[in-house]
């Protein structure tokens, strides 16, 4: 494989289509037609992996082979998986120590919802934004000696793997801001997480469109889904926004992308105007419980 | 919920308690249902609206709402409910287009550029005239309705109408159709855009509709654009070029001539936009840098690139600065990290090939430090860069470096391929100690297959048996490029493998393999395969066994396209036509029903190549198949069959086909017949 130069099979237009249509009746993310290059470039080291002849090839193997979904999970990984690392777009997490985690911790105490936290990052690719909440959530110190849980899935296993394993390199601390790297142990192999860390977060393989799946989560209090939903096509944004709001608890934050809103997609969240973000609310009104989402 | 709790909660201060009310009428039969949901479109509170605009929709089906919208959209106090009536109108689409135009005579004056903007969320053929005339009215506030109308509906009956706009004398209304052109992506020819560059009012949109002309012609006036005062005109003129080098082969190379000295104050600016702004202007920023050769720059590139792809325009402009690009990239390696510093690596390997120069120890140097990264992207990047500089000293470090991961050991491999062609003894000396297992093991394993040939036979035994399935497949295939008896022995073994992909591997190894005498190996235990609970083995052992043109599998086949699972029914299809089936006609009509796409391609091809008289009426059924690829290929085999009968089926299809590819496909195949 070349940077510069062309080399190797050349994903053809019907191709692209199929393998676009394909991907995304599997997990409902979509590609513009300019995204031909990208997938060809991405796919093709896949095809060097299985030992196949072309993207016709490949295509087949997606369509019957007995592994087509494994295959399709390592594709979706190759296809939309991006550089992350610790405290991404951090104003939105400032918001969450701010303004998001008092308000719950006082709203969980003042009506007796018992001495839980949980949040769900959906789509966490290789944990980076789980372990920051986690750091942001025991550095803020309001809930210490609660039951905190912070799940993070994932439609493809390999960055979970990574994920749980915990140990990072220097480019996934690019952002980090002083004071937390108490938080990290060094190793041979890189930087790994403190253990009292890791114990509040927990990994799972989802796919964010199968909804009864999606149940595993239990009912969460925040859920961050950021620079996902881009990648969807508008119904099964529809879908996934369904499940967020099934999973949160009335009066449960969602915080999305820079980029992401609900706009034409969902009137069941309130938008909520914080000092440093937009983020949306699952309304927590006296009609709560009927969950007269669209 | 009786009208009256309805109403009620409607005007309860709670937004969800009044959302909820309105998702309540979505299935009410209440006679009422249209007047509360016309309430519900004024409400203050935009969730509200959102969901009246929807239910308003559904009732529309029951009841006749058209007027009453009409009436809200062209009322002047209440501007939330006439946006919702709009939407509402949108949501009903090109149906209630003729009602709409008929209305604007009837609506007061003031209501005329509200129902003109309801007109754009309608679309259909039958509003465009009248969006027409509006946008030639002498009206400013109808023209710049009209013109967003016709943006909303876009396409290129819309884009003719505008274009129409820009020779009208008015500066307001160039720009307005400017504007709008530019909104809905439509190319403009580069002559008429080049005399309103000079009109101060209009400069900042023409800049940025150059980057639809496709044209060279438009880079002199983007280059100049870039010492504009403005940074708008700079940030618009960046994404212009990135367009136009995206669409027009040359224009980097164009562009790079005209480059020239940028001011230093420039150049600050330029880095800056790679780092801000949207995709297409940091793309085209990065090419602006690249090419004016702003080294201090590069990290910015770097990082746009670790994260973005890299565009072919973007690549171009790194071979146009060529192997001085090179130190500035070892320069800035070490200061990027992650992806970026693996791109630095690569893209200077890539920059430096050629003539040895003096640039190749630093390289080398950086490309083996880089081999050690801690981040395995720098590592595999490192390993890919080096095969072109590496010296004997390398063999080892290369075939030490391939375990660990499998990416790096293909990696790896390339550049072993490419020093034993300049040092085979020292790249097979570091091969022949190497074991071959574990993440290193199948890349090493075809190499050994590839460079060591025979000599290399023990090994890739041992290979084998190696625990790893990807190592195994790649000894099977090592093996069959040896070809032989020997190796087939070796191979049919493999079809007992546990691991599925090992067994793929076994049969298409065998489909290709000959013993001295020109025969094929393990035909009887390919018929075997045929059997396997594995769709992905019986469909490599079926194309196999028409590869070694064995009659006696045309019976199994038959029997595997008729129940087998879609994926061995597919190869059995391929694998009967290539075996000439004699009978395979009597299948073709049944297959055609199959649920299977990729397969009932593979029958209209079996149509295609028996031909005969009835040839172009039965691939001319599949021309209606819901699937676009089906219908697409139809489309090529009927252009391919020709006669009469054949492009009558395609111009038939081509009045009613939706889908764009098989759109394309369906006139460059009426072309191809001279239509």
């Amino acid at each position: 494989m070349s940077l510069l130069f062309d080399s190797g099979p050349k994903l053809r237009v019907e191709e692209f289509r199929l393998l676009r249509d394909l991907i995304n009746r599997f997990c409902g993310i979509s590609f513009a037609e300019d995204a031909r290059f990208v997938m060809e470039r991405r796919l093709k080291e896949r095809i060097d992996a299985l030992g196949l002849r072309d993207f016709g090839a490949y295509y087949q193997y997606l369509r019957y082979h007995s592994r087509r979904h494994a295959e399709l999970e390592h594709a979706v990984e190759c296809l939309t998986t991006n550089e992350t690392y610790f405290f991404r777009e951090d104003y939105q997490l400032w918001a969450l120590r701010d303004q998001i985690l008092p308000e719950l911790r006082e709203r969980r105490s003042k009506e007796n919802l018992g001495n839980r936290l949980s949040i769900w990052s959906a789509g966490c690719s290789t944990g980076e934004e789980v372990y920051t909440i986690a750091m942001i959530v025991a550095a803020s110190g309001l809930f210490d000696g609660w039951d905190v849980r912070i799940f993070g899935n994932d439609i493809a296993r390999n960055v979970l793997h990574t994920a749980r394993r915990a140990v990072y390199g220097p480019s996934s601390f690019r952002a980090m801001p002083p004071g937390y790297e108490r938080f990290f142990s060094d190793t041979p192999e890189g930087r790994m997480v403190h253990p009292r860390i890791r114990a509040m977060c927990h990994f799972g393989h989802l796919n964010l469109l199968e909804h009864s799946r999606t149940a595993i989560v239990g009912r969460v209090d925040v859920i961050l889904c950021r620079n996902v939903l881009i990648y969807f096509d508008p119904d099964s944004r529809s879908d996934v926004i369904q499940t967020f709001y099934q999973r949160l608890i009335p009066g449960g934050y969602l915080l999305l992308g820079h980029s992401e809103s609900l706009l034409n997609a969902s009137t069941a969240f309130e938008l909520v105007h914080l000092d440093r973000d937009l983020v949306y609310r699952r309304a927590a009104s006296r009609t709560r419980e009927t969950g007269t989402d669209s | 919920m009786t009208s009256d709790q309805i109403r009620s909660a409607l005007l309860d201060p709670d937004v969800e308690v009044r959302r909820s009310a309105v998702v309540g009428l979505e299935t009410s039969a209440l006679a009422e249902a249209p007047e509360l949901v016309l309430i519900a479109l004024g409400d203050v509170e935009w969730r509200v609206r959102k969901e009246a605009a929807r239910v308003a929709a559904c009732l529309a089906e029951r009841h006749p709402l058209v007027a009453d919208l009409t009436a809200a959209v062209s009322q002047g106090d209440n501007i939330g409910l006439r946006s919702a009536a709009i939407e509402v109108l949108g949501i009903l689409g090109p149906a209630v287009g003729e009602q709409l135009v008929s209305a604007l005579d009837t609506v007061p004056e003031s209501g005329r550029k509200f129902l003109v903007t309801a007109l754009g969320e309608v679309g259909g053929d039958a509003v465009m005239p009248a969006l027409g005339v509006a946008s030639r009215s002498d009206d400013v506030n109808l023209v710049s309705a009209a013109i967003d109308a016709l943006v909303r509906i876009g396409g290129d009956a819309a884009a003719i109408l505008l274009r129409e706009r820009l020779t009208s004398g008015d500066s307001f209304i160039h720009l307005a159709a400017l504007d709008g052109l530019d909104r809905i992506g439509a190319p403009i020819p580069y002559e008429e855009l080049a005399p309103l560059l000079h009109d101060r009012l209009l400069r900042t949109v023409a800049i940025r509709a150059l980057g639809r002309t496709g044209d060279v012609a438009a880079l002199p006036a983007l280059r100049e654009a870039l010492e504009d005062r403005s940074s708008h005109v700079v940030s618009d003129a960046m994404r212009s070029i990135f367009q136009v080098c995206t669409d027009v082969p040359d224009a980097v190379e164009a562009l790079a001539g005209l480059m020239g000295q940028l001011p230093e104050e420039g150049g600050q600016v330029i880095e800056r936009l790679v780092r801000e702004g949207d995709l297409a202007t940091r793309r085209g920023a990065a090419i602006v840098l690249l090419l004016a050769r702003i080294s201090v720059g590069l990290p910015s590139v770097l990082d746009l690139i670790a994260n973005e792809e890299l565009p072919a325009a973007l690549g171009l402009a790194f071979q146009a600065w060529g192997r001085d690009a090179v130190r500035p990239l070892l320069e800035v390696h070490q200061s990027v990290v992650g992806r970026g510093r693996a791109l630095a690596l690569e893209l200077a390997a890539e920059l430096a090939r050629g003539p040895e120069t003096d640039l190749a120890d630093d390289l080398r140097t950086a490309l083996r430090s880089g081999l050690e990264d801690r981040e395995l992207e720098v590592r595999v990047c490192a390993a890919r860069g080096l095969g072109a500089f590496a010296t004997e000293d390398d063999a080892g470090r290369l075939v030490a470096v391939a375990f660990g991961s499998p990416s790096l050991a293909r990696s790896a491999s390339a550049s072993l391929r490419a020093l034993h062609q300049r040092s085979p003894a020292a790249v097979e000396k570091a091969l022949s100690e190497v074991e071959l297992e574990g993440q290193g093991g199948a890349a090493l394993t075809k190499l050994v297959g590839e460079l060591l040939g025979a000599r290399g036979l023990t090994r890739l035994s041992a290979a084998l048996s190696a625990d790893d399935p990807p190592t195994r497949r790649a000894a099977i295939e090592a093996f069959s490029r040896l070809g032989g008896l020997n190796s087939g022995h070796s191979i049919v073994l493999a079809l007992a493998d546990e691991d599925v992909d090992v067994q793929v591997a076994a049969a298409n190894a065998l489909g290709r393999l000959r013993d001295a005498d020109g025969r094929p190996v393990g035909v009887d235990q390919l018929l075997l395969a045929l059997e396997s609970r594995e769709p992905a083995v019986q469909a490599a052992a079926a194309r196999a066994l028409a590869a070694v043109c064995e009659g006696r599998a045309i019976e199994p086949l038959r029997d595997l396209l008729r129940e087998g699972p879609p994926g061995a029914a597919l190869a059995a299809m391929e694998s009967l036509r290539a075996l000439a089936d004699p009978t395979l006609g009597d299948l073709l009509m049944e297959a055609l029903g199959n649920d299977d796409e990729e397969l009932v391609k593979q029958v209209l091809s079996a149509i295609y190549d028996a031909g005969g008289g009835r040839a172009a009426v039965r691939l001319a059924v599949a021309l209606s198949h819901p699937a676009w690829d089906v219908r697409r290929h139809a489309v090529m085999l009927l252009a391919d069959l020709g006669g009469e009968e054949a492009r009558a089926a395609l111009e038939a299809r081509a009045l009613v086909e939706e889908d764009d590819l098989v759109g394309e496909t369906l006139e460059a195949a009426l072309g191809r017949m001279g239509n």
